[in-house]
């Protein structure tokens, strides 16, 4: 009598590896990007503090030089951080006399997106205040 | 009735294995050693930019209530900032990448890791910090408004 005989073959199917490739991709995404996330957002933080300290310092120039010149033309040259703009505007203030509102607009791109900040300080003007108009 | 049932590999069906899991060991370890490396720097970066602006948001404080500077001079880069705050001797230095703060005999060390940092004293009352980061380079003005007035 002839043996029958029979081969076994033992490996995982197309739908078996399939399944355990989408399962672990589900696991990884949120992984990859948990990790990307945490570079952009430590990327645009260094950009806001810049922005934040180039303003700040800004506006602590033009205190500075109100109050110790009654003027704030600015007089000193400076080094500023590449990548931003910097915009300064005044108004009066409505709620009070000789008080001028200075703003200062801080601008830079980021992903392709525009960003900007904006800081003010309230500064007295007397009458022979001068104001810089630029 | 006799049943061939293969249990062993061969020696090629072994190497081969071997091979595609070397392989796809490496890219694995690649990827992970690039996403580690930057959450890593990420993680430094983000600390480093929340001790930088908590050692700024302190100086405008003590400089703002600064009677008297005692160092530096005008128009000079300075690593080191003495002021005399609320009664107090206040020193800033910076050395070995560190900026530390220190009242009398505490010392303590406000950022770290930073690659340049100096004060420079534009004007009476008119300072300037300007610190370098391993990427960035970072710019203020500080007015000390108290200066020269009786504590």
């Amino acid at each position: 009598m002839k043996s029958h005989s029979r081969t076994k073959f033992f490996g995982f199917t197309l739908t078996e590896v399939v399944v355990a490739g989408v399962i672990f991709l589900i696991f990884c995404i949120p992984i990859v990007g948990l990790l990307s996330t945490s570079r952009y957002t430590a990327k645009r933080l260094s950009k806001r503090l810049g922005a934040i300290m180039l303003a700040q310092g800004i506006l602590d120039e033009i205190r500075h030089n109100s109050q110790v010149y009654g003027s704030t033309m600015p007089r000193l040259a400076s080094k500023q951080p590449q990548g931003f703009k910097i915009q300064k505007t005044f108004r009066s203030f409505e709620e009070a006399e000789n008080i001028l509102v200075f703003t200062v607009k801080v601008t830079w791109k980021e992903f392709k997106k525009e960003r900007e900040l904006q800081l003010s300080t309230l500064v007295s003007s007397k009458p022979d205040f001068h104001v810089f108009r630029r | 009735m006799y049943s061939d049932v293969r249990k062993a590999f061969t020696l090629v069906e072994i190497l081969i294995g071997v091979s595609i899991f070397a392989v796809l060991s490496l890219g694995i370890y690649q990827v992970t050693r690039t996403f580690g490396k930057g959450a890593t720097e990420s993680l430094k970066a983000t600390s480093s930019q929340q001790d930088i602006a908590q050692a700024f948001l302190l100086m405008r404080k003590e400089l703002f209530w600064s009677t008297n500077l005692l160092f530096p001079p005008l128009k000079v880069h300075s690593p080191r900032l003495e002021v005399r705050s609320r009664d107090e001797k206040v020193k800033y230095l910076f050395e070995e990448g560190k900026l530390s703060r220190s009242v009398g005999d505490k010392k303590r060390t406000l950022v770290q890791g930073l690659k340049e940092f100096h004060f420079y004293r534009l004007d009476s009352k008119l300072l300037e910090i300007q610190l370098h980061t391993s990427k960035d380079f970072l710019s203020t003005r500080i007015f000390l408004e108290n200066l020269g007035k009786m504590p």
